[in-house]
């Protein structure tokens, strides 16, 4: 096999990926953790009495942390809103909130949850002289209707 | 093990082991696909172009999995083999992209790559073939790892290792999805633990990083000979293993094709066993 033959793909994958500079699959910049700013988000969910309710025991399986993660982020790249560092707007993590929120009880028997409200908390983690620190929001709280 | 890193050509015997884990991973990935069934939110890629949402409904879906299910059987049963792997690369396309346009980036871009780079080494079938569809794939995973270290340099410069403390931040992130998910509290406990352990250890966290940083930069490499891709896909398991086991996080679409095509775990172990039965056999 040629030096060309053995190359030529990961030039044109690598080339066509950088040129085009965003996710448009199959080309992508792979940016996973690509920096390390000072703060990371975990979506939560609780009842009306502030216990946890686990995405998996009460959701369907591709309801998770992770994708609410996801979703938070394109929710603001989508609409160009400034995010990050536990400062977005209240304004915009209520409207952020009330959409994951439809999206997470989309397709949803609610009449077996066995709570009357569900609220949504981003929770904020920052490092604060080597120490971890975290507080959660409040983003968005709905009624259940049984 | 000496003869798979000495001779250069793949057997189909090991093609047979690829081909395996590959469409049964593919499918997993397919089936888990998180799509917004109602409309297509935050439109990506080829649906920046064209309105997805006809295509986005539970029932369509559902459709795409019973063909996926066709076309992994076909390319197990090596069926007409540029047909299928084109249609293997149109259905990822298509539903990779509607997953990625609701908002989740599950970095499947490596199937769908891997599976057009194979149509166009079956539909060239030359006598090269045999090495061609699974060198080709291994070019575009080295592209990957590769894409993922220049991310990295222009996003934070050559010092990215050096943020090794903030990294505690993210790898708390993790085991926090992990809680939450489950509800066991012992997964938010071992994220602390493992966050305050890069903390104490700055100088080793940064060591591990600038390593990954440097194995990603240099992934080509592999693409020397099947020796370098086999050597090369131990250096970046154990690299996955370490950042699943400090971050809880493994990102399944990228490593699974990296072992299967650079390393063939299932291949050594079916060549170990035949050794054996070799040696104990009087």
């Amino acid at each position: 096999m040629t030096v060309m033959r053995k190359s030529f793909l990961f030039l044109f994958y690598v080339v066509v990926s950088l040129l085009i500079g965003k996710e448009f699959h199959p080309f992508s910049l792979f940016p996973m953790y690509n920096s390390f700013p000072n703060y990371s988000y975990a979506f939560l969910l609780k009842n009306e009495k502030g216990e946890l309710i686990p995405y998996r025991k009460n959701f369907s399986k591709d309801k998770n942390a992770g994708g609410l993660a996801h979703q938070y982020y394109a929710f603001f790249n989508y609409h160009h809103y400034q995010g990050g560092f536990g400062g977005e707007d209240s304004v915009y993590i209520k409207e952020a909130g009330k959409e994951l929120m439809a999206k997470l009880l989309q397709d949803e028997n609610t009449n077996r949850f066995n709570f009357d409200t569900l609220r949504l908390y981003k929770r904020y983690y920052h490092l604060d002289h080597d120490s971890i620190r975290y507080r959660d929001d409040l983003m968005y709280e709905q009624a259940i209707n049984h | 093990m000496s003869r798979l890193l000495t001779i250069n050509t793949y057997s189909d015997t090991e093609w047979r082991f690829i081909k395996i884990p590959v469409a049964f991973f593919w499918l997993a990935s397919i089936r888990s696909a998180n799509i917004n069934h109602e409309l297509v939110p935050y439109p990506v890629g080829i649906f920046t172009f064209i309105n997805g949402s006809f295509l986005a409904s539970a029932h369509t879906v559902m459709v795409f999995f019973v063909c996926a299910i066709v076309l992994a059987l076909l390319y197990i049963f090596e069926k007409w083999m540029t047909a299928t792997t084109f249609f293997m690369f149109a259905l990822s396309l298509v539903l990779f992209t509607l997953e990625e346009s609701s908002g989740i980036f599950n970095r499947h871009s490596l199937y769908t790559a891997i599976f057009l780079s194979q149509a166009f080494a079956y539909y060239r079938n030359k006598p090269a073939l045999s090495e061609e569809r699974i060198q080709f794939p291994v070019q575009l995973i080295a592209g990957g790892y590769f894409l993922a270290a220049i991310s990295k340099i222009r996003q934070s410069g050559f010092g990215w290792f050096t943020e090794a403390p903030l990294a505690s931040i993210q790898m708390i992130k993790g085991y926090s999805y992990a809680y939450f998910n489950t509800g066991d509290v012992k997964q938010f406990e071992k994220g602390m633990k493992h966050a305050n352990f890069i903390l104490e250890h700055k100088l080793l966290a940064q060591s591990l990083l600038a390593v990954s940083l440097f194995l990603e930069l240099f992934a080509w490499v592999s693409l020397k000979n099947k020796t370098t891709a086999f050597i090369y896909g131990l250096l970046l398991t154990a690299m996955h293993i370490g950042i699943w086991y400090f971050m809880n996080i493994l990102i399944g679409s990228i490593f699974y094709p990296m072992i299967i095509f650079m390393v063939n775990p299932l291949y050594l172990m079916y060549a170990g066993l035949q050794r054996l039965v070799g040696l104990l056999k009087p």
